[in-house]
């Protein structure tokens, strides 16, 4: 534990003292950004510690679906529910997905990676190529999908 | 008082912008809206609204002929771009369209300070033309700064690591980016850069590493269940993805796993992607690209008429830099001392740019220049371990205490030896000094308790005291060469501490688990004698065996060993044992 700062009005050659206190002030800060971002770090891997427990049920159940002798209609009830376990893990930790068929096309949740004239008005999604996910309300991940240019062709692509 | 003006450097760049200031004379990387530190270069127009960076991306295929992506690569021209919005043609010069880019950056980091953001440093490359840097400027102009100054990309990264004040230097900066590679030679002299020649690619760069990853996974798959890929735009977007993770992991890593299950579907029922992308292959995907790289470098040596062994320092820019083997190649060619490489080479370019805005501010003038701790100081403890009182990279001045206490009873001295380096064991780092605080009153070990303070001082002074608390007695030493070492002694320790680490943690197990082992023998001896003939004759001579047997274990070298033979004298010891060992602490000091 270091003193903490204090000033004494009582010493002379007040110029030197001050530029001590002063280093010794910015040292303890500096080395407080440092224990801060250290702790930091701590949290970070804390949070992956957890959410690598919430999963880890579910890659377990699967690995029992794995090795267990059983009929195709049984592991397909299993994967079933090892499924819905998964589903739980995401929307327990505040994960849902973005839709994305059928919607008008938002680059605030989806990126587009393909688009193509199409019977469906312009803008419109045709399909969807990979999942997106909001967490909380936030992307984590934009959905990458197909887009109508509308029947005419619109621009082309 | 007022608050001090922001002033922020921004790297204004062909696919990513980011901007950073000086606060409290470090630089920090701004967050944008979207919690990124790199902004996509990407402006799009709509009916109703002017997309920039990552949203702007996202819609582009969608969008190709109002969305603009690489307009740096239009600076200076007289290019226009001509945009319907909402029935309304409209026209913008590459100058308003970089501006899109760099309010968007300004409003981003007004709303996370809290604050106005006035002036700036944009950086442009180092072959910008007048008329180029002159479109850079009014780019900032039209986006409410003042623009401090445009200085040159290299210039920045090598003000970043502080080159400037080391002196009259050559320096080669090697910018490897997502798409584009320049090499630039710069002369220091009296504190100003001097551009002496650029050389590079622009169509080279991380996104063809990609290419070749995805490539080779497509023919692989090819080869192993007879589908082509590249007619399935959901399948390619997953290699997409994949190939740039794996390129990624093998940056730290010798190998990774590229696992895509049902990537497509055939006769023959669902087909899986299985693939291990080693370190040696990644490479051979991409030597020749990374090879041609260097004899840019060399193109660049040879425009400077200078060889390998003029420079003096090497800056490595640009996400791809992170790839090993450029390093090595660097490396072979300059040497590695010569590298520059700690800072994210992602944001090198703004984070000198925002060091450049803070010294034009004159805010650099304040900045209190503080040392930090090249290696940790530490103190030998009982069984020869190092017990950190200040660890490496702490900002000094500083002062740290830690309280000890003996090994042995009526103890009436320890002796205290510093020591230096970031191994495990006292004995394999740099001993600094030791001396002795005697005339302890005699006590049981464990009892005395003995603060032991570290006190470096501005100019790397350490002055180590020992005080025992009962007595107030005190001795101290004070040690003038803790910093003493040359940079290439501190890099070695660092280095061996990093290969020798297992063994170290090895060793400090062991010596851990001996010292625990003693505590106990030394709780169950006690509360033995102090019970006297309370403890039956039978139960007496166990304990004394489980003892004997744990003595012979502390011997060896296997900690696993002692903690069993500890396990069995506490369940022999029982109850006795474990009531006092609990009570006895830990000792330490010898």
């Amino acid at each position: 534990m270091s003193e903490p700062f204090s000033l004494s009005t009582q010493e002379k050659p007040e110029g030197k003292n001050l530029r001590e206190e002063l280093l010794r002030l910015a040292a303890e800060f500096d080395n407080y950004r440092k224990q801060v971002a250290k702790e930091r770090e701590r949290w970070r891997e804390q949070g992956v510690d957890d959410t690598i427990l919430q999963f880890l049920p579910a890659y377990e159940a699967l690995e029992r679906a794995f090795f267990l002798r059983q009929d195709p209609a049984q592991l397909r009830e299993g994967l079933s529910s090892v499924v819905n376990l998964f589903r739980e893990v995401l929307t327990r930790l505040g994960c849902t997905p973005i839709p994305t068929v059928g919607e008008a096309f938002d680059p605030l949740y989806h990126e587009a990676v393909l688009a193509e004239p199409a019977p469906a008005p312009k803008n419109r999604i045709l399909e969807e190529l990979e999942r997106g996910w909001l967490r909380q309300g936030r992307v984590l991940r934009p959905a990458k999908v197909k887009v109508s240019l509308g029947p005419q062709g619109g621009e082309p692509a | 008082m007022s608050e001090k003006e922001k002033v922020v450097g921004i790297d204004l760049g062909t696919t990513n912008s980011c901007i950073a200031l000086v606060r409290a004379g470090r630089p920090e990387v701004l967050l944008n809206a979207e919690g990124e530190r790199i902004t996509p270069s990407a402006v799009a127009f709509t009916d109703n609204e002017i997309l920039v960076g990552q949203l702007a991306k996202r819609q582009a295929i969608l969008n190709p002929t109002r969305t603009v992506l690489s307009v740096k690569r239009r600076m200076g021209t007289d290019w226009r771009f001509r945009v319907d919005m909402g029935g309304e043609e409209k026209e913008f010069t590459p100058e308003q369209i970089s501006a899109f880019i760099l309010q968007k950056l300004k409003r981003d980091a007004e709303e996370l300070l809290g604050t106005k953001i006035q002036k700036a440093v944009i950086t442009c490359p180092a072959y910008f033309n007048n008329l180029q840097r002159q479109a850079t400027k009014d780019a900032g102009i039209i986006a409410g700064f003042e623009v401090l100054r445009i200085i040159n990309e290299p210039t920045a990264a090598a003000l970043a690591y502080g080159l400037d004040k080391e002196g009259e230097q050559k320096i080669l900066v090697y910018d490897l980016g997502g798409g584009t590679f320049d090499v630039s030679i710069l002369d220091l002299g009296e504190g100003v850069f001097e551009v002496i020649a650029t050389d590079g690619d622009t169509q080279l760069g991380g996104d063809d590493f990609d290419r070749r990853i995805m490539d080779w996974l497509i023919e692989e798959f090819k080869k192993e269940t007879g589908i082509d890929l590249r007619g399935d735009p959901q399948a390619l977007q997953r290699l997409r993805d994949a190939a740039e993770q794996a390129k990624k992991e093998l940056s730290t890593r010798l190998e990774t796993h590229i696992s895509l299950p049902y990537l497509a579907v055939n006769a023959g029922g669902p087909k899986h992607l299985e693939r291990t992308l080693s370190r040696a292959q990644l490479l051979s995907l991409i030597d020749d690209l990374l090879v041609r790289t260097m004899r840019i470098v060399d193109q660049a040596l040879a425009a400077a008429k200078l060889k390998p062994q003029d420079i003096d320092q090497v800056v490595l820019v640009g996400g791809s830099t992170r790839i090993p083997r450029v390093q090595e190649l660097v490396a072979e060619k300059f040497g590695r001392a010569k590298i520059n490489k700690d800072i994210n080479p992602d944001e090198v370019v703004a984070v000198g740019a925002a060091i450049q805005a803070a010294i034009l501010a004159g805010e650099m003038k304040e900045v209190v220049l503080l040392d930090v701790t090249p290696l940790t100081l530490s103190i030998e403890t009982l069984g020869g371990i190092a017990t950190p009182i200040i660890e490496r990279n702490t900002t000094i001045p500083v002062e740290r205490t830690k309280t000890f206490t003996t090994a042995e009873d009526f103890q009436t001295s320890v002796e205290i030896h510093i020591v230096q380096g970031e191994r495990k064991m006292a004995a394999d780092n740099k001993s600094l000094g030791r001396f002795v605080l005697s005339g302890l009153p005699p006590a049981p070990r464990g009892i005395p308790q003995i603060d032991v303070t570290f006190k470096i001082d501005a100019d790397g002074i350490l002055q180590v005291t020992a005080k025992d608390r009962a007595t107030g007695k005190s001795a101290s030493v004070t040690i003038k060469d803790t910093s003493r070492l040359s940079s290439e002694e501190i890099e070695r320790m660092r280095k061996e501490a990093e290969r020798y680490a297992e063994e170290d943690r090895r060793r400090l197990e062991l010596a851990e688990t001996r010292n625990q082992a003693d505590n106990l023998i030394y709780a169950v001896e006690k509360s033995v004698a102090e019970l006297g003939e309370k403890v039956e004759a039978e139960k007496r001579r166990k304990i004394e065996e489980a003892i004997r047997n744990l003595r012979e274990k502390m011997g060896g070298e296997n900690p696993g060993a002692i903690r069993a033979a500890m396990e069995e004298l506490k369940r022999t010891a029982g109850e006795i044992a474990a009531e006092l060992y609990r009570r006895a602490g830990e000792g330490v000091s010898g």
